[in-house]
């Protein structure tokens, strides 16, 4: 049996504003409950692959934290391992000075997936594939309708005969596209040519840059794996936005959370939520913690919520721990950790979704 | 290996009067307040207490209860320096035999005790809901150089002839000691709570033994020996709320507690003393378009779309469009299908529910 090891990736990850700003992406929270990267590394875990690296450009500080030296994604075993990778700013670089992990454990195939995007998939058809074709790689990529709208910070893929030959932005000109779900699976001794390749060519490539620089440059191509299903990706606040409010709709939830295929995250042990006498809740998700006495219309409640009495929250998503005090109306908005809302009696998001930072007192 | 206070917890007992609830579980096991099972309230205590060395006794129905205990890492009792064990009754060169009472449980594993040296052993149950700092109790224990020190708790006087219960001088001692007394002396009533010095309880745990007219019992046979033996037993007091969930009607009145009973409701803080539970993986709960849901505690994984008031709802519970739930408790992975209207019942975990049901002036308990 092939030897899996697995990469989540963060480098690279586009910039959601200012709720990015003190946290990667990959550890921003998502449904009240999750952090994004809990997706991708569920994958691996469901998968069955226990040997996991995370790759991380910026900001270790909230990933430590999110990962501490748990153990929810089944990593932290003998067997297995959860490991933090940090060291530069560029994934070959940071792969390379941490290729130690590849060095001991000896893998013959590496998944490397993205924090970036979202999607539930099982790896092991894909690396079956790969390995009956004796790839060298194999892109997994799905056909979007919606190219024009979405996924314009994504690349598409150039296919001939089923095979990848070039990878290109979407400039969103055309509304079907393939889309790369920046899930690539190696061969190991491939991935290791194209490390000591990639810091000759350019010190700042991704593993998207490399890979489209041996496409064009070497005229080379590689096997590919269509993924069907969901999947969103997480490249502006609206998308962050959008990306959350589906999930409001049950029959959309439950065919992304699938029964066979569970989401870890880490567990804070909070007691189950609590509604008072005057809540009212419609077509919402709370988190446990929560405490409402308000009305809570269309919105994503995180842990330790209060929401008091003649409070109103609409469209909205709230994070762990604020507080949104009596006769407050909160419409469109998207509020960080730890904020309060008490004085300001109104708080609308007008054309986009207004956004309060972690701890403001308003 | 030597620690100074280890704890062993007696988590045996069937609770023949839950019912069919514990028809396949013990009596620990049976979930509590939206999230919880009964033993997570001493073992997060422990973890509290900084207590990391657990023994656990199993015999009724264990395999749940053995294979929820698991290493401790619920309850952060897992560290290198801790150790959970459960300990089930096991074939040893004398034979097989079962535990006979609280005290030959105990006496049973002496040999894990003696392992660890310890200089104190808490003895608690897994029967009953209450947050405690065990050390404060401890502390007491050393100050007033006592043998042995009871937790205590005032009780209604028409409730007390169904506990221990013992009569105090102004230090606080024992001075007399009656297992559940018809004509009850006082309110102070045992919590089933002990920290003894472990070489006074070897040495009563041994004599006890051999004793053949013993039901080998702490509240019929251990403390009124020690009385008799003019040992030093402090009473220490507790203040807050506790419960003895023994039947279907007092479980009900637990959970219904932690909507209405400030007391009960700071079971619930997070704070030192907060509750550690295993982590079900369930998705945030939803409620929705035509939801009503108020005074209610629901729990990770619910899915509402029907009415619930004054009511704990469990984790993985659908509560279907024009379903009502009102004055009820509501266990793991049930359904109540639409058009059901539930008032004053438990239900039991993974079952749906198609007929409705008014307990009325009882609590009905609904399962298959």
């Amino acid at each position: 049996m092939a030897k899996i090891m697995g990469f989540c990736n963060l480098h690279g990850n586009k910039s959601l504003g200012p709720l990015t700003e003190n946290r990667p992406l990959g550890s921003t929270s998502f449904l009240g409950r999750y952090a994004l990267m809990d997706f991708t590394l569920s994958n691996f875990s469901n998968s069955g692959i226990d040997k996991v690296g995370i790759l991380i450009e910026t900001q270790p500080r909230s990933i430590m934290k999110h990962l501490g030296s748990t153990n929810v994604f089944n990593n932290n075993t003998k067997l297995g391992f959860e490991q933090v990778l940090y060291n530069e700013k560029h994934f070959t670089n940071n792969l390379k000075a941490n290729d130690w992990l590849i060095l001991d454990h000896r893998p013959d195939v590496i998944v490397i997936a993205p924090s970036d995007l979202l999607y539930t998939m099982d790896f092991r058809p894909a690396i079956k594939q790969h390995l009956d074709n004796k790839e060298k790689l194999t892109l997994v990529y799905t056909r979007t309708k919606k190219g024009k709208k979405q996924f314009l910070n994504s690349d598409v893929l150039t296919l001939k005969d089923g095979r990848v030959i070039n990878l290109v932005q979407n400039q969103g000109t055309k509304d079907e596209i393939d889309i790369s779900v920046d899930t690539f699976i190696f061969s190991k001794d491939y991935l290791m040519t194209l490390l000591e390749l990639g810091p000759q060519v350019s010190a700042t490539f991704g593993i998207k840059e490399l890979i489209r620089y041996v496409l064009v440059q070497d005229g080379l191509s590689f096997g590919t794996f269509k993924l069907n299903g969901y999947l969103r990706a997480f490249d502006s606040l609206e998308a962050y936005f959008e990306n959350s409010m589906e999930f409001l709709d049950f029959d959309f939830r439950n065919k992304v959370f699938l029964e066979d295929w569970p989401i870890y995250t880490v567990s804070n042990n909070t007691p189950p939520a609590r509604y008072g006498s005057n809540a009212v809740i419609k077509n919402s998700m709370i988190a446990n913690g929560a405490k409402i006495n308000g009305t809570v219309i269309n919105s994503i409640i995180s842990r330790n919520v209060v929401i008091e009495e003649g409070a109103r929250i609409e469209n909205a998503i709230i994070f762990t721990d604020s507080k949104v005090g009596k006769d407050v109306v909160v419409q469109g908005v998207i509020i960080d950790k730890y904020v309060k809302i008490e004085k300001t009696k109104i708080l609308a998001g007008k054309e986009s979704v207004l956004y309060i930072k972690q701890g403001e007192k308003l | 290996m030597e620690k100074e206070l280890i704890a062993m917890l007696l988590a045996g007992g069937k609770g023949t009067r839950l019912e069919t609830l514990t028809k396949k579980i013990a009596k620990p096991a049976v979930n509590f307040g939206g999230k919880y099972r009964i033993i997570d309230f001493p073992l997060s205590n422990c973890a509290n207490s900084s207590i990391d060395t657990v023994g656990v006794l199993t015999q009724y129905e264990s395999i749940l209860l053995n294979t929820y205990i698991g290493n401790g890492e619920k309850w952060g009792l897992n560290g290198i320096h801790s150790l959970t064990a459960t300990l089930p009754p096991r074939q040893t060169e004398e034979g097989n035999v079962w535990y006979k009472g609280t005290a030959d449980a105990i006496y049973q594993n002496i040999d894990f005790l003696d392992n660890l040296k310890p200089t104190y052993v808490l003895i608690l149950s897994g029967d009953h809901i209450y947050r405690m700092n065990y050390r404060t109790m401890l502390d007491a224990h050393k100050q007033s150089n006592a043998d042995l020190t009871v937790a205590v708790i005032d009780v209604d006087k028409k409730e007390a002839s169904r506990f221990g219960i013992m009569s105090i001088d102004k230090d606080n001692l024992v001075t007399q000691f009656e297992e559940k007394p018809t004509q009850p002396k006082s309110t102070l009533a045992s919590m089933g709570i002990y920290i003894f010095n472990y070489k006074e309880l070897r040495q009563a745990l041994m004599t006890d033994a051999k004793d053949e007219t013993s039901e080998h019992d702490f509240g019929k046979n251990i403390i009124p020996t020690l009385l008799k033996q003019k040992k030093r037993l402090l009473a220490f007091p507790f203040k807050g709320y506790w419960r003895d969930v023994g039947t279907i009607e007092s479980l009900w009145e637990a959970n219904m507690d932690l909507l209405d009973n400030e007391d009960a409701k700071r079971l619930l803080l997070n704070d030192d003393l907060k509750l550690f539970t295993e982590d079900t993986r369930s998705l945030p709960q939803y409620l929705g378009e035509k939801a009503k849901v108020k005074n209610a505690l629901v729990n990770q994984g619910a899915v509402i779309f029907g009415a619930v008031d004054h009511s704990v709802i469990f984790h993985d519970v659908t509560i279907e469009e024009g379903a009502s739930v009102i004055d009820s408790v509501i266990m793991p992975g049930v359904t109540v299908k639409t058009g059901t209207t539930l008032k004053r019942v438990i239900v039991s975990p993974n079952i749906k529910v198609e007929t409705s049901i008014n307990g009325g002036t009882n609590i009905v308990l609904v399962s298959k």
